[in-house]
């Protein structure tokens, strides 16, 4: 993705997302909420700033596609760590876990490494998110459920609610080939999977 | 029941069941599934498991019946391909190439090699064995990278790479072929041995191999 900024226009990327970028392009690292959570989960804790005037290209690196969200004023989304790529610097953002429950955490960060972090983001502005391999985007009614396998989901609206359930049975844990820990989604709300894992 | 493919790329196979309708699915290939669905894994007794595993293939089956929506994946860059089995009607499907079929399908496994002993196709890159489906029904073969089918006449034969054939036609013979010349096989970048197809039958050759 090309981004051609003006004089003191800004875009937020994901860290290392940068590709190339003319000489006169000033970077800088933001902080956003969630900080200690963010350190204590191992990833990164900034985001990359860049500033015009100039262009600069951003990448995720992986083979995929790159899908533009526009969010109104107060729309919340939550975006899996891998999917984020760039936003708008109107947009504000802070880390969350995907799960509250301890013991469900520890067996997320065993299984679900992905889909363990999200970033949550706040419109107004654009965000750019990277899906790998290609890309369904369902529509959850109020109390409507989906399982999906882990790391699969790019993004949810924040009105979906996320939680980390166990396959049932021994059979299909051992032989199933889902592992262990299945996401299950709850709407209302938009849910976004893609094709490969994060 | 309703199947379509989303995307072009890393393609996803959705269907969508009603109640009471079942699909079954190469275990670990779903990647979202309505909670109204039910899924069960099968697996077709011991022997019939570890020859399962050694086609590079987990060694169950997993049946989803609806009513609800499931997707599968095959979580690599590659084409998704419709096979339409009459009454029995076979194909042989290679190493990670199977996805989905109808239940109606019989489902088999079969020895790539032929004579007593596997040595040969250690160095294949095929595997070990095939899965063979029979009609009636619709499987559902993923491809790595991208797909092509060729037909081969009565005796025609054409040399394959290995690891890049991805199902073929039970008429049609496959046998290892030794490059000969000690040059061809050093530098040459084909390694030791060419798979030959013989025909009469169809081919699915693959872009991307194992």
């Amino acid at each position: 993705m090309e981004v051609d900024l003006y004089q003191g226009e800004t875009i937020v990327c994901e860290r290392g997302a940068m590709l190339y970028e003319t000489p006169d392009i000033h970077s800088d690292a933001v902080l956003g909420m969630g900080f200690f959570s963010r350190l204590f989960t191992g990833e990164s804790a900034a985001l990359d700033k860049y500033e015009g005037p100039g262009t600069v290209a951003i990448a995720a690196g992986k083979p995929g596609m790159i899908k533009e969200l526009d969010l109104q004023p107060g729309q919340a989304i939550d975006i899996a760590h891998s999917g984020f790529l760039a936003m708008e610097p109107t947009v504000q953002f802070s880390i969350s876990l995907a799960s509250h429950s301890l013991i469900r955490l520890i067996g997320m960060a065993s299984f679900a490494r992905d889909n363990l972090i999200f970033q949550n983001l706040t419109g107004p502005g654009k965000v750019f998110m990277h899906v790998h391999g290609d890309y369904v985007i369902t529509r959850l009614e109020q109390g409507q459920t989906m399982m999906i396998d882990q790391g699969y989901l790019v993004f949810k609206d924040h009105s979906v609610e996320l939680e980390l359930v166990r396959v049932h049975g021994l059979e299909n844990i051992i032989i199933g080939g889902e592992g262990l820990f299945l996401l299950q989604v709850t709407g209302p709300g938009y849910v976004g999977i893609q094709s490969m894992k994060g | 029941m309703n199947i379509r493919k989303i995307g072009g790329y890393t393609p996803i196979l959705e269907v969508q069941l009603n109640e009471g309708e079942t699909i079954m699915c190469e275990a670990g290939a779903m990647i979202y599934a309505s909670s109204s669905t039910h899924m069960e894994s099968m697996v077709g007794g011991l022997f019939a498991a570890i020859k399962k595993w050694l086609t590079g293939e987990t060694i169950a089956v997993n049946k989803y019946t609806g009513p609800g929506v499931i997707g599968l994946s095959a979580s690599s860059p590659g084409m998704i391909r419709e096979l339409d089995l009459g009454p029995g009607q076979s194909v042989d499907v290679c190493k990670g190439a199977f996805m989905a079929g109808d239940i109606t399908l019989s489902y088999g496994i079969e020895r790539v090699w032929k004579g007593i002993l596997p040595w040969r196709f250690l160095f294949g890159g095929q595997g070990f064995f095939y899965q063979k489906l029979t009609g009636p029904g619709r499987v559902f073969v993923v491809v790595k990278g991208d797909l092509v089918e060729v037909t081969l006449a009565q005796g025609q034969k054409m040399d394959l790479d290995q690891g890049y054939m991805a199902y073929k036609d039970p008429s049609v013979d496959v046998d290892l072929t030794r490059i000969k010349g000690l040059r061809k096989v050093f530098i040459g970048g084909e390694g030791l041995f060419l798979l030959t197809a013989t025909g009469p039958g169809k081919v699915g050759v693959q872009s991307t191999g194992w």
